[in-house]
């Protein structure tokens, strides 16, 4: 019988013993889906160098926060007023926009210092898409550069978007918990590459859902990007506990006043919009 | 170990769930490598999932992950060439007779073809296409395909040891 006959039965035979774990494959699956879904917003391609002076800027705002915050610590400082509490006139009001990638951007580079001290910012670079602002920031804190993402979506019409994979074993730790006022939580640590770990970078990720829809999504890698760069220490920069205290940080909000957007707008131009 | 998950895209858990083991039964015979075989269906259920908004623009979504993951396989291929180990052999399997040598011979000769071989044979013979539905996925003529798949099976013919071709001998 010809070897094109036979082929269809051989091939069939050959792998109709196979076994695969499917919960891992599935896992696996929708974890790279989530991944590149975040990847293609932010777009990594178009990375944008901050000007010399807007680093030093960042770098002077960063020491002068380490001097007033112990390093290490978790705890969210107080907002004190600057100026006495007098209510401002009602007829002029706070003008307010919904968050802009720099405005993540500028608050991932506010929360980042309390945890890891001084940190070097080496690229930024973000774009919005309908109910996100999402931002990619590549830091130093003097033991290698490591990328930091940052997806923050808020609800559009109501509608809010939670994918949470509870229990991935590809994953070296992963779950889920929800705290007492409703906020969903799920972090996870594993890798760029989970079927095969020695390939690429560690990716550790943290997911904090609110009751009110708002949502962000951290994550950060042992190299200075996820893909095709070498690594450049042991672990990610922040542990789960202090991306935990970033991601629920109250300093998240889907509005903030227009003055606020206008000055972190000068931290970098954003690639096009999705729609 | 199951896997729980909360929100994600209405039905996709379930493609994901009936159509992980045929694509790793392809992956399989394109990389004879377990985890290779892993890493090639994840990254398809990948980028199904990215594409799952807009699936019922597809007529059928499991043809259509087969699509994806040769195309994934070529395109990883090509940067992965230095790091390609194809397995020494087969997983465990309770059968042992002549049957199963064949078919150990069949996917470790698979795994000495071109890539672009492996993946004609199997959009052909595995997954039973037509010559004109693979000229559609590799986006090549049918006569093209042709061409491949005669020249990949005279290569398996070759490939092959005598001793399998005899044991394919009714």
């Amino acid at each position: 019988m010809d070897l094109d006959q036979r082929l269809p039965d051989l091939m069939n035979r050959a792998v109709s013993t196979l076994d695969p774990h499917t919960g891992r494959l599935v896992a696996g699956g929708i974890a790279r889906g989530k991944t590149r879904r975040r990847r293609r917003y932010v777009g990594l391609g178009a990375e944008v160098v901050m000007s010399a002076a807007v680093l030093a800027a960042l770098v002077v705002v960063a020491m002068q926060f380490v001097t007033a915050r112990p390093h290490g610590s978790a705890t969210q400082p107080a907002l004190a007023p600057t100026s006495p509490a007098v209510p401002p006139p009602k007829s002029t009001p706070v003008r307010t926009v919904a968050v802009t990638p720099q405005i993540a951007a500028q608050t991932l580079i506010d929360l980042v210092p309390r945890y890891l001290g001084k940190v070097g910012i080496d690229k930024l670079t973000g774009r919005s898409a309908p109910g996100q602002a999402l931002t990619e920031v590549v830091i130093d804190d003097g033991h290698g550069a490591a990328q930091v993402d940052v997806a923050f979506s808020y609800p559009v019409n109501g509608q809010s978007s939670t994918t949470f994979v509870c229990d991935d074993p590809s994953a070296d730790k992963s779950g889920c918990s929800t705290t007492a006022d409703g906020t969903k939580l799920w972090a996870q640590q594993g890798y760029e590459y989970p079927a095969d770990p020695s390939r690429g970078a560690r990716e550790w990720s943290v997911s904090v859902l609110r009751p009110n829809g708002l949502q962000v999504d951290l994550s950060e890698w042992n190299a200075p990007a996820e893909k095709d760069a070498p690594q450049t220490r042991p672990a990610p920069p922040l542990t789960i506990a202090q991306l935990t205290a970033i991601a629920t940080s109250k300093q998240w909000r889907a509005t903030v006043p227009a003055t606020e957007a206008a000055k972190a707008s000068k931290l970098f131009h954003p690639d096009p919009p999705l729609h | 170990m199951g896997v729980i998950t909360r929100g994600e895209p209405e039905g996709f858990v379930e493609f994901a769930s009936a159509e992980s083991r045929p694509l790793f039964r392809t992956a399989w015979l394109l990389t004879a490598d377990w985890q290779l075989s892993e890493d090639l269906v994840q990254e398809t259920l990948g980028r199904m999932y990215v594409a799952w908004p807009k699936i019922d623009r597809i007529d059928n979504p499991a043809a259509y992950a087969q699509t994806v993951i040769v195309r994934v396989f070529l395109s990883q291929r090509r940067r992965r060439m230095s790091r390609e180990r194809p397995a020494a052999e087969l997983p465990d399997t309770s059968s042992r007779d002549s049957d199963h040598d064949l078919e150990m011979m069949l996917v470790t000769a698979l795994a000495k073809l071109p890539k672009r071989d492996r993946v004609v044979l199997v959009l052909r013979y595995l997954e039973d296409r037509s010559v004109e539905q693979v000229a559609a996925d590799l986006h090549r003529s049918a006569g093209a395909i042709r061409t491949q798949c005669s020249r990949a099976l005279a290569r398996l013919r070759a490939v092959l040891s005598t001793d399998a071709l005899d044991l394919m001998q009714p």
